[in-house]
């Protein structure tokens, strides 16, 4: 493991240098430069209860999300402002093969799982737990000049993984993926994202106002239940393009789940 | 190895050579490409019995 810092820079921890090859590596260190107070979330990723996951409340229909909240939007959430909206819907493409137990027992054994925690079972239950799933999440936006774009560099070894400023343009106004639980391909989640959102023009549609926003890693749901998963930080100053993260200002409640953020 | 033989130089090759037996070339720079002199570094090499420490500095250039 090879560990490189500097006063004023944020220090960086190398964990895949074979000890049996020769190296020749840039190390990227990346200064510290203004670090502010933020709402930083990892929405579903860690450290939240059965009963805290946020799963999508309605399939098939753009539902509006709200960073400054961490929730969707009203009738679904607490949310006020639609920084993104999102839709998703799910295909179920059969049940898990198995060789060594016949239906009757995975029913027995389904029901018994969920005998734990009280629940009746069902057999829509029993499709989410032993199916084959694929999945779609869309993104869109609710206003001209919102948007999304993937970020030019992402330091995975650093704490400081995105450039410190969101891009001022380039931004796209839809994104998409597909998911599915059952071919065992892990997308690398060493990309990250930008986001610019309530953006608010002038009469010669000029932007005049917006906020931005950073996701480290992708948008993820599964596919079976729609459970989302991302971790973004953004910021309410509008015009700021700021996303440098001073861990000790997170604007959410500190025991607010999912609001334990410490990178910058 | 054709480095020219300054002490941080000579200090890399004794340094690597001895804990990984082979050749770690480092170049230390910001977000922005311009190189960062006087970074630290540490290789903490921990096995099932020890962990070991060896530490060095990085040059003008980075390097």
């Amino acid at each position: 493991m090879l560990i490189v810092s500097k006063p004023g820079y944020y220090p960086v921890n190398l964990r895949d240098l074979s000890k049996d090859a020769d190296h020749d590596v840039e190390v990227v260190l990346p200064r510290i430069i203004k670090p502010i107070s933020l709402f930083a979330m990892r929405i579903n990723i860690a450290h939240r209860r059965p009963g805290e996951e946020m799963t999508f409340p309605v399939h098939n229909q753009w539902v509006g999300f709200d960073l400054e909240v961490a929730d969707w939007v009203a009738p679904h959430g607490k949310g006020k402002t639609a920084d993104f909206l999102l839709r998703f819907r799910n295909e179920f493409k059969g049940l898990e093969e198995s060789y060594s137990r016949t239906m009757d027992e995975r029913i027995a054994s389904h029901k018994r799982l969920l005998g734990f925690t009280k629940e009746e079972w069902s057999m829509d239950k029993f499709k989410i737990h032993e199916g084959k799933w694929d999945g779609w999440v869309e993104m869109s936006f609710p206003g001209e000049g919102d948007g999304i774009i993937e970020a030019k560099s992402f330091i995975g070894y650093s704490p400081m993984k995105l450039p410190h400023l969101a891009p001022e343009d380039g931004y796209l106004s839809a994104w998409k993926r597909m998911v599915n639980n059952y071919d065992g391909i892990v997308l690398p989640n060493d990309t990250g994202f930008f986001l610019r959102t309530r953006v608010k023009r002038d009469q010669q549609g000029r932007i005049i106002s917006a906020n931005y926003a950073k996701f480290i890693g992708r948008m993820n749901a599964r596919a079976s239940t729609g459970q989302i998963e991302f971790f973004y930080y953004f910021n309410p100053t509008p015009n700021d393009r700021n996303l440098e993260f001073d861990p000790k200002g997170n604007l959410f409640p500190k025991d607010k789940p999912g609001a334990n953020v410490y990178d910058p | 190895m054709n480095l020219p033989m300054n002490p941080f130089n000579l200090f890399m090759l004794l340094f690597f050579g001895q804990l990984f037996g082979n050749e770690v070339k480092m170049r230390v720079v910001d977000e922005a490409g311009a190189p960062v002199a006087g970074a630290t570094t540490e290789t903490v090499f921990v096995s099932y019995n020890a962990e070991k420490v060896h530490a060095g500095l990085s040059y003008s250039e980075g390097r």
